[in-house]
């Protein structure tokens, strides 16, 4: 009997305790479903990061440490890439993910502004992840290795390639990407076409705003452009010539282009110095607001009703 | 030239920083120096122009450029 009644009382135990342990059996579960759903918000929400809002054009100057990569995309989607940073491991951690965040799957053109390591680095990664609808370059004389395997990539994708020169225009929807330089008559440096001086110089305009890309252009070729535009030449907000250098972004230039904005795109403590000292006084001195990415990451040029706001993200990737 | 530092860049690779006699500083991938390589040793520096590949590589990007623009001017 005794036997039997502790028998009886460790059943009820056992039986409460099974109670016991299914509930929060179950209530682990529920917990971790909320849990889970509530991480996948988070991630769509990071993945949509930056939306643009409707009937909005975006000119993003990326955080890709010392080089340059400027992303168009139109209020439609359609999408080009200028430059593409000095390797494929930026196209992958920054180039990539940033445009897949804004929706791009495809480049309608993909711009070289010329051919040097910190421009034409990322290309063949562009290539190998994006198709692109046209290859933009201007063809400059160089030895550089990766350019030229850049260039067979082309060759063998059949990309049609267009010419970069003074006077073309193309279209991403309602953006018009209109190229200001070079010409067929290059600027030369030892006899030889120049890299720098005879960089893809792009001004994007979309809805009365104007943003200028000037690659690695320096004072003789903005002199020249100078020279031929004018007052033609004013913009909304310019991309410092040669990530800041002092060979660029000359006071004449600046007093023609006469931007409310720079943006520098540089290398946190990179072994040049850029931007140096001289270009950020002549900018300061002229009363532009300054952005830069050694500083504030990618930053944006959001574009919407005949006006612009710059917005700044910072980026992910280790400096 | 001295080793100075052996780091990893932003891309993650790994580069040594040489030093000259006077400061000047070199960056340079890890794996173009001798195997073996490490940190205060010296390392001798020996550059040469290249003439022949030079201009292969000239030659080359330039019928790359003609076959893909079939045009005037520099890509001819």
């Amino acid at each position: 009997m005794f036997v039997g009644r502790n028998s009886s009382a460790r059943y009820t135990c056992l039986l409460v305790g099974a109670v016991v342990a299914a509930i929060l059996f179950l209530a682990c579960i529920i917990l971790l479903i909320v849990l889970f759903s509530a991480s996948n918000a988070v991630d769509e929400e990071e993945a949509t990061a930056t939306p643009l809002p409707e009937g909005a054009a975006i000119v993003s100057v990326l955080d890709v440490d010392q080089g340059q990569a400027v992303a168009i995309i139109a209020p439609d989607g359609s999408a080009a890439l200028i430059d593409a940073g000095r390797s494929g491991t930026r196209v992958e951690n920054e180039i990539e993910p940033y445009l897949r965040s804004l929706g791009v799957e495809e480049l309608d053109y993909l711009i070289l502004s010329h051919p040097d390591q910190d421009h034409v680095g990322g290309m063949p990664r562009v290539l190998e992840l994006f198709t692109v609808g046209a290859w933009v370059d201007p063809a400059i004389p160089t030895t550089n290795q990766t350019y030229g395997e850049t260039l067979e990539i082309v060759l063998d994708q059949g990309i049609p390639a267009i010419l970069a020169r003074q006077g073309e225009q193309l279209k991403l929807g309602e953006v018009e990407l209109e190229l200001l330089w070079p010409v067929d008559d290059m600027l030369t440096s030892g006899g030889e076409p120049d890299s720098n001086e005879n960089s893809t110089v792009v001004r994007v305009t979309y809805a009365g705003v104007s943003v200028l890309i000037p690659g690695d252009l320096e004072q003789n070729g903005e002199a020249v452009l100078v020279e031929e535009y004018g007052a033609d030449l004013q913009v909304d907000v310019l991309v410092a010539g040669h990530h800041g250098s002092n060979t660029s972004s000359s006071g004449a230039f600046l007093d023609a282009t006469a931007p409310d904005v720079v943006i520098i795109s540089a290398g946190e403590n990179n072994p040049y110095g850029h931007p140096h000292d001289e270009v950020l006084q002549r900018l300061r001195f002229r009363g532009i607001e300054i952005y830069r990415t050694d500083i504030d990451g990618t930053v944006n040029v959001i574009i919407e009703d005949g006006h612009y706001e710059i917005e700044t993200v910072e980026t992910s990737a280790e400096r | 030239m001295t080793i100075d530092e052996i780091q990893r860049n932003r891309d993650g690779d790994l580069v040594a920083t040489l030093v000259d006699d006077d400061g000047r500083e070199a960056i340079v991938p890890l794996d173009l120096l001798p195997e073996g390589a490490r940190l205060n040793q010296v390392v001798s520096l020996e550059f040469s122009i290249d003439e022949s590949s030079t201009e292969q590589r000239r030659a080359h990007i330039q019928r790359l450029q003609q076959r893909l623009f079939q045009r005037r001017g520099e890509c001819e």
